[in-house]
């Protein structure tokens, strides 16, 4: 079977999906619907601007099994003082999460137990008709109705950070598509960390986050991924600001694996803020892909995106950003910076920072930079009698802080530096 | 055009500095020898029998013909245009004269030379004046004159129209066309390289600084004629050469196609500096008529130490789809890029440029400015690509673009690849309008709000600007004072 097939074969795994006969009318209508998408679009080629940089070949060697339900033994390292809650295979495990003590106005639980499933059914299913999903949104999508929804109720501050560990347990080859709504009411506040830990064997992950974020409410989302070669993870968050409201991302991902977290933020309604620090490391043959998309769809929005990326062995790094400014949307100031390092003779970088402006009172920038270790800091440090290695560690290190910097939390940082990036 | 002593000062200068029309558009109303619209194999050996060429070229225009069939037209670029009908355009139009053309400027249809005139280039007067400038024009699909050719000659350089050089050169044209846009290029440097009718031949010959600058003037005429120029410049190992080109179109209401195709090649230590100015007819207010400038701009550092420099004012065509490029194949080897795009009412350009570094120790500068007024449609779009053994490559990229106008769009794609740990690159673009405040400070000391434009404008683009050569500066001045009178209020 050629390489391209296997992912065929997922193709027609998911379009299955869409024949299961279900009992409620709208998920029948939009899985229908989805099912046409992914037919209309087919697999992604390097031939679509989106995927220009994307190697498929290492997803394309296996097929990708539904990954069954699996006990772990214990949870990795959490942020201190957080809720913990455990998504093992895209399935909630209550055994190992701490969501008992949850304060009140927060409610984490699958969509369908959710007491707010219908209007939150249709917030999402509003915004995919509004924004078709391509093809792995698609994939993923047909499994809406099994979703982790996050809510926190209008005018509810989430004191303690929530800790949501996306585990990949299984035996063998698997796929799993855990999906996650995440919604914040009016004047809302809460800090969610999201991190992926996965097992020796082979995986694909193939997530879509639904992100809401009501007006005046301030919602802070560190996603991190630290992938080993034999994982691959595909994760799409599409996120809505509502006026006055601020969201800020921070996307982490490392590793010898193939990771795409693509941001879709849309800035709705005027004063919406969103920020996005991110900073990718690759490692052996890792592929660090980094879609952006922000969305100024309303005057007076404010958007800052910010990536570092550090490239060593014969890994490849992508920053595909966008900043697209509607028409009449006026007032807006849009900032996108790119810097990244190469640390190896085979390393590589793509970047490709996007500006699209069809409104006039604008203030928009974005740069890019891409060069190797300064010669001059590394021999300053070693004619001070520090090792090769150590001075090369520091200065990476010093480079990558400046996105660590951006996290005001310091017990989050704490568990960054100490557990995430080791 | 509005005379700015009739001008009454309106609550919007912004929109009738905009109004302006566009000043070259007149017909010149002379017998064309043209093919009726129409391509095929037949038309393609027709253009090949008419220009009495040798065998190879006939059977490369029929190679690439045929592999052009194969192609699509391509739809990635940030444009809107409705589709071309390939066989609604004639392919051969050239002024009616002698059999082989003309062999002086005396020969030279008055009314041909009067058009030149009103475009500003008295090919006359240029012979009286201290020699500057050498000028080679096309008019239509054929060259019609080209000037000091006698000087250039002592020189050793070889300055005339493409189709000359075919005939007294064979040898220099077979070896090089092609040779940086294959016909396989793309689809327009395909259909370019299978009817294209004349254009500009240049070689300057070992160790030879050309002692004046060299000039091409473009001039599409008839109606629904596409024109489809060739421009090659060959620079021997330690020569240098500067080479102007520009471009007028008339008034027509039907969209007319340009599809050009230039090929420059700088060998070891040779530097080619090429300047456009390209002010080909919009269309008008309502986006009616006007050029698509659909053209295939590349040159090949091909030696050590070499040096490409292009720099490049767009102010005119509906629709502009071209991004002059540099293959920086020697080691040490420089290339430049300065840009200068204009657009208003409803044009369209999506232009920017190609540095792949490939030598070692290969420098690129990148300087784009882009201004969008009325309803236009402004993009830049450049890559950069450092490919695995070019080590200590260089780039820095810096694009702005200033808006005029809430109804406009500014856009910004590039690309930068790095496969070498040592490419240093940098990019930097900023977007803005031009400041209320700036408009008031000189506004304050009695400058009209169209000066003030011009003003503020001229000092966005100066960096470019200065690239220029003197005469080309102060047309390209002008240009943009024009092309935006009444835009600011």
């Amino acid at each position: 079977m050629s390489a391209n097939n296997l992912l065929e074969h997922y193709k027609a795994q998911r379009l299955a999906l869409a024949q299961k006969p279900t009992n409620a009318d709208w998920l029948t209508s939009f899985t229908e619907n989805l099912a046409q998408r992914v037919e209309a679009y087919g697999l992604p080629t390097r031939q679509n601007e989106a995927w220009k940089y994307t190697r498929l070949d290492a997803l394309a060697k296996h097929e990708w099994p539904a990954a069954r339900k699996q006990a772990i033994a214990a949870l990795p390292s959490s942020v201190a003082e957080s809720h913990k809650v455990a998504l093992v295979n895209g399935m909630l495990d209550e055994a190992h999460s701490t969501i008992a003590d949850l304060p009140t106005g927060v409610t984490i639980c699958p969509l369908t137990q959710h007491p707010q499933c219908e209007t939150i059914k249709e917030k999402v299913i509003t915004h995919y008709t509004h924004n078709q999903p391509k093809f792995f949104k698609a994939c993923s999508l047909f499994e809406i109705e099994h979703s982790l929804v996050i809510s926190v109720d209008a005018n509810t501050v989430c004191e303690r950070p929530l800790h949501l560990h996306n585990l990949l347990h299984a035996d063998e080859t698997a796929s799993s598509h855990p999906n996650v709504i995440i919604l914040l009411g009016e004047n809302a506040a809460a800090t969610v960390v999201e991190s992926f830990h996965a097992n020796e064997q082979q995986h694909f992950t193939n997530q879509v986050v639904t992100i809401a974020v009501e007006k005046n409410a301030d919602l802070t989302y560190i996603k991190c991924a630290n992938i080993a070669s034999q994982t691959h993870c595909v994760t799409s968050h599409e996120v809505m600001v509502a006026r006055d409201a601020r969201f800020n991302a921070h996307s982490l991902t490392q590793g010898a694996g193939l990771v795409r977290f693509e941001w879709n933020v849309a800035l709705n309604e005027p004063n919406a803020f969103a920020s996005i620090n991110g900073l990718f490391r690759g490692l052996g043959k890792g592929q660090l892909d980094n879609p952006i998309l922000i969305k100024h769809k309303a005057a007076n929005t404010q958007s800052v995106v910010n990536y570092r990326g550090i490239l060593d062995d014969s890994s490849i790094g992508v920053f595909n950003g966008k900043v697209k400014v509607y028409p009449d949307a006026q007032n807006i100031c849009a900032q996108m910076q790119n810097n990244n390092l190469l640390l190896s003779e085979r390393a590589e970088i793509d970047t490709k920072p996007v500006l699209e402006i069809y409104a006039d009172d604008v203030k928009c920038s974005h740069g890019t930079t891409v060069g190797e270790l300064d010669e001059d800091a590394l021999f300053f440090l070693m004619s001070r009698g520090i090792d090769y290695d150590t001075a090369r560690a520091m200065l990476v290190d010093a480079f990558a802080h400046s996105i660590y910097d951006t996290l005001f939390d310091s017990t989050i940082r704490q568990w960054l530096e100490n557990d995430y990036a080791n | 055009m509005t005379k700015r002593s009739e001008k009454v000062e309106t609550a919007d200068p912004i929109e009738e500095f905009l109004a302006q029309d566009y000043e070259h558009g007149f017909v010149t109303d002379i017998e064309t020898d043209a093919l009726p619209p129409g391509l095929s194999e037949e038309v393609v050996r027709f253009i090949s029998a008419k220009k009495n060429e040798p065998e190879f070229l006939l059977e490369w225009r029929l190679k690439a013909y045929r592999h052009w069939l194969t192609l699509e037209e391509p739809k990635w670029a940030h444009v809107n245009y409705p589709k071309i009908d390939f066989n609604a355009i004639s392919y051969y139009s050239a002024p009616k004269s002698k059999t082989d053309g003309p062999k002086s400027l005396d020969e030279v249809d008055p009314e041909l030379l009067k058009t030149y005139e009103k475009l500003g280039i008295p090919l006359r007067e240029q012979k009286r004046l201290a020699g500057v400038v050498a000028v080679d024009v096309v008019f239509d699909s054929v060259s019609i004159a080209t000037t000091f050719r006698e000087t250039l000659k002592e020189a050793g350089v070889i300055f005339c129209s493409f189709a000359e050089a075919v005939q007294d050169y064979p040898e220099l044209v077979e070896a090089h066309l092609g040779s940086v846009v294959s016909y396989r290029d793309n689809f327009y440097a395909a259909l370019n390289a299978a009817v294209f009718s004349d254009g500009s031949f240049c070689y300057i010959p070992e160790g030879v600084r050309c002692p004046m600058e060299l000039s091409t003037y473009f001039r599409i005429n008839a109606a629904n004629t596409g024109q489809f120029e060739r421009t090659l410049i060959i620079a021997e190992p330690g020569s240098y050469v500067s080479y102007l080109e520009g471009c007028t179109a008339p008034m027509r209401d039907e969209n007319q196609l340009h599809a050009a195709v230039v090929e420059l090649i700088a060998k070891e230590k040779a530097e080619i500096k090429y300047s456009t100015v390209q002010n080909w007819y919009p269309g008008d207010k309502d986006g009616k008529g006007g050029i698509y400038n659909f053209v295939t701009k590349r040159g090949d550092c091909r030696g050590d130490h070499s040096k490409i420099s292009w720099t490049q004012i767009e102010t005119g065509s509906a629709v502009t789809w071209k991004y002059p490029s540099v293959i920086l194949r020697g080691d040490h080897s420089v290339g430049e890029f300065y840009s200068v795009a204009l657009t208003n009412n409803y044009q369209q350009a999506d232009t920017g440029t190609k540095m792949i570094h490939m030598g070692k120790h290969t420098k690129s500068t990148i300087i784009s400015k882009g201004i969008s007024a009325g309803h236009s449609q402004n993009a830049y779009r450049g890559l950069v690509r450092v490919a695995a053994k070019a080590d200590n490559a260089r780039n820095f990229t810096q694009c702005d673009s200033l808006l005029v106008g809430s109804k406009c769009g500014a856009h910004t794609f590039p690309y930068l690849e790095a496969r070498n740990k040592t490419a240093k690159l940098e990019h930097e673009a900023t977007t803005s309008k031009i400041g209320e405040d700036q408009l008031f400070y000189l506004a304050q000391r009695g400058i009209s709000a169209d000066d003030a434009v011009s003003l503020i404008v001229n000092g966005f683009c100066k960096e470019v600007l200065n690239e220029l050569p003197m005469e080309f500066a102060v047309e390209a001045q002008k240009l943009l004072g024009i092309n935006l009178e009444g835009s600011v209020g």
